[in-house]
Formats: C-alpha cells, sequence, structure tokens
C-alpha cells in the first residue's frame, strides 16, 4: 500500500488548494423555496417599525388622554370639596358665646368666607392653582388658628364655670357649717 | 492593501504560482474589481426597492458561489444549506447595511463568512456539543456528488484532515488560499493585525500537515 509521502509547506497549500477546487457542489434545488417561506414567516412574525411606532404612539397618546382626563376630573371634584369642607368648618369668633360656653357647648354657626371665588378661567393655568393652593392654605391656618383659639377660650370658660360652681358650693357649705355651729352653740350655752 | 503578489511573497511562495485564474474563473470576476456590471446595479436597486423576487435573482446568481464558500469554511457539514439560507435571509434583512462601496458578491461572502463564525461560535457553546460531531461527517448526497474528483483518496484525506482542523485554523487557510482574500482584508474582518495573522497562518498550515500526515 502505498502511503502518502510527507507534505512540504507548498505541497500542503497545493493539496488545500486542489481540495477548495473540487468542492463544487451545488446547492439544494429547493432553496430559493424556503428562503422565501423563512422570509414570509419572518415578516409576519415581525411587524414593520413604521406601524409598530404607530401602534405604540396611539396606544401612548391614548394613555395621555386617559391620565389628563382623570386628573382634570379629580382637580374639580378635590376642589369643590375642599370648598365645601372650608365652609362647613369655618368659625367666625363672634359665634363663640359665653352663655352656651359654660354649658360646656360650643356654638359653630355655619357662616361663608369671604368671597375670593377661585376664578374657573384661570383655573388651569398653573400659576393660578398654585395661587389658590397658597390661598386655600392661608384659608386653613386661619382657621386652624381661629379653631385653637375657640377650644383655649372654651377650655377657659369651662374652667371659670367650674370654679365659680365649686365656690358657690363652698359657700353654701360654710353658711350651713356657720349656721349649724351657731345654732350647737346656743344648744350647749 | 496587499495584492496576491503580496500574499505569497509574505508566505513564502512567491516563486510558486497560486492558481489566480482558476479561481477568477470560478468567481466570474477578480476578487479585487469594484465596478458594478449591468445585472449586479439592477439587482441592487431591486433590492433596495425591496422586490420580493429579488432574493430569487440573488439565489441564481450568489447561490452556488456562496454555497462553495461556506462549505469549506464548515468543510462540507450538513449545516452548509442552513447557513447558507440564513445568509440569503440576513442578505435581505440587512441590505440596508450594504453601502455600495464594494461589490455585492464581496458584501455578500463577508456575510457569508461571519455567519460561519456565528454558527462555529454557537456550536461550540452548545452543551451537547458531542451530539453534533455527527453533522461534521459528510452527507451522502455529497459523497454522491463527488464523481468529478479526479484523486478521490487526496480529496477524502484533506477533507478529513480539514474537518479535524480547528475552525479558526480553517477559515484562515480557506479565506487566504482558496477565496484568496488579501492579508489586509481578512485581518481587518478578524479585528487582528497583518502580523498576528500571519503567525495564525503559520500555525494553521502545521497543523493542517499534522492532520493530513497523521491521517
Amino acid at each position: 500500500m502505498n502511503r502518502p509521502q510527507p507534505l512540504e509547506p507548498d505541497n500542503i497549500v497545493d493539496a488545500l488548494q486542489s481540495w477548495g477546487q473540487q468542492s463544487k457542489l451545488p446547492c439544494r434545488s429547493d432553496l430559493k423555496t424556503s428562503v422565501r417561506r423563512k422570509l414570509q414567516t419572518t415578516t409576519r412574525a415581525q411587524p414593520s417599525y413604521p406601524a409598530l411606532a404607530l401602534s405604540v404612539g396611539f396606544v401612548a397618546l391614548g394613555l395621555s388622554l386617559g391620565v389628563w382626563w382623570i386628573t382634570r376630573h379629580s382637580g374639580k371634584s378635590h376642589s369643590s370639596n375642599q370648598d365645601m369642607t372650608i365652609q362647613h368648618s369655618s368659625v367666625e369668633p363672634d359665634a363663640l358665646e359665653p352663655s352656651n360656653a359654660s354649658n360646656g357647648t360650643l356654638a359653630i354657626q355655619e357662616t361663608e368666607l369671604p368671597s375670593q371665588e377661585i376664578d374657573s378661567e384661570s383655573r388651569h393655568s398653573f400659576e393660578d392653582l398654585i395661587a389658590q393652593a397658597d390661598l386655600l392654605s392661608q384659608r386653613i391656618e386661619a382657621l386652624q388658628l381661629q379653631t385653637y383659639i375657640a377650644s383655649v377660650e372654651l377650655t377657659l370658660d369651662q374652667s371659670l364655670a367650674q370654679s365659680e360652681h365649686r365656690l358657690a358650693k363652698d359657700r353654701v357649705i360654710a353658711d350651713w357649717y356657720a349656721s349649724n355651729r351657731s345654732k350647737h352653740s346656743l344648744e350647749t350655752q | 492593501m496587499m495584492t496576491s503578489s503580496d500574499d505569497a511573497s509574505c508566505l513564502g511562495h512567491s516563486n510558486r504560482s497560486f492558481p489566480e485564474t482558476e479561481i477568477e474563473e470560478e468567481c466570474g470576476r477578480s476578487p479585487s474589481s469594484r465596478q458594478f456590471d449591468g445585472p449586479e446595479k439592477t439587482l441592487i436597486g431591486r433590492m433596495r426597492k425591496r422586490e420580493p423576487e429579488a432574493v430569487d435573482a440573488l439565489i441564481d446568481q450568489y447561490g452556488t458561489r456562496l454555497h462553495q464558500t461556506i462549505g469549506r469554511l464548515l468543510a462540507w457539514s450538513s449545516d452548509v444549506d442552513d447557513v447558507l439560507q440564513d445568509v440569503f435571509l440576513r442578505a435581505w434583512q440587512r441590505f440596508d447595511s450594504y453601502r455600495g462601496d464594494g461589490s455585492l458578491e464581496d458584501w455578500l461572502v463577508s456575510l457569508a463568512f461571519h455567519r460561519c463564525r456565528d454558527h462555529q461560535r454557537s456550536m461550540r457553546r452548545r452543551l451537547f456539543h458531542w451530539l453534533h460531531y455527527a453533522n461534521r461527517l459528510p452527507s451522502p448526497l455529497l459523497e454522491e456528488q463527488l464523481t468529478h474528483v479526479t484523486d478521490t483518496h487526496a480529496w477524502n484525506q484533506m477533507q478529513q484532515a480539514m474537518q479535524q482542523l480547528a475552525s479558526g485554523d480553517r477559515e484562515l487557510l480557506v479565506m487566504i488560499y482558496i477565496e484568496q482574500w488579501p492579508h489586509q482584508q481578512l485581518a481587518d474582518h478578524l479585528k487582528i493585525s497583518v502580523d498576528v495573522l500571519h503567525g495564525r497562518l503559520h500555525r494553521a498550515r502545521n497543523r493542517l500537515k499534522q492532520h493530513m500526515q497523521s491521517s
């Protein structure tokens, strides 16, 4: 059996090139069909970028509109609730009457705040919203202060009433004791 | 850029003649030519217009050429047809990246070269790599079609040695000695210097020689 001769560098390159030259094979006949089928599959599976961008844009627009509507709607109801709360909880200093305070009850009159209505036309502007928020916070602080003063006054009135009541009671006891003591001394004599 | 004579001289083969004429006949043109002919220009235009029928024309014109290149790079494993199909798919999907500064054929061969590298890398990454050893064997269809090979023993010997060779060595030998790529071009594709390429080429030749002698 003839063993192949040891290959020199030139020979190995020649053998390699001979191998490459003789490796001529036609590609398979159904290559076009398979490529076309795969192209259709990939095209169907992956939507085109403009269509995808358009879909994403529509979804984003819908979401933005929804968020804007919800924010606007909730903002309106929130501001009206705030107005109602302020009107119901507003306390005027004149509403505190000493007669009622002595009974331990505080009469709160439903009074309205000075007419500083929020302008509906400028409600949507950011500056107006900030100004209205500042105004509302100032009102809330004023009302909190008024409520605190009213509660302090109420406490003082209650304490005064209790003291007067105790004093009157002590006076009755003292009178009774004094009368009894005079009666007892007379009996003893 | 280095020419084919430069390639030969830097490898120490200045006195031997490379069968460039045969390769040019096979490819239909010189690898360094950059002139667009009529059909190629028309085909580029159709591809840019995204005509689906242009893929058929692309396969008609370059199918056999790319099949041979991929077959040599993969040592005629049974994955050649799959990789070839994938190359045409990528050519269609990424045709926007073809700038037109080179020939369409060179761009497709580059695409095939990189697709083969990716394929071999993915094969190496697979956990059950041993399952795919069968893919390295020539398919029965290939053996039936080897009737035109003059020296079947020599061909099989080289085929076996190329299969045993590491994919990195094989791609160097195929692209330099068979596809006749300029050294600088291959070095650019591999992102290495020409000196490093020469060193690798020398070692690849020696390993191929060892495989040939051992077989």
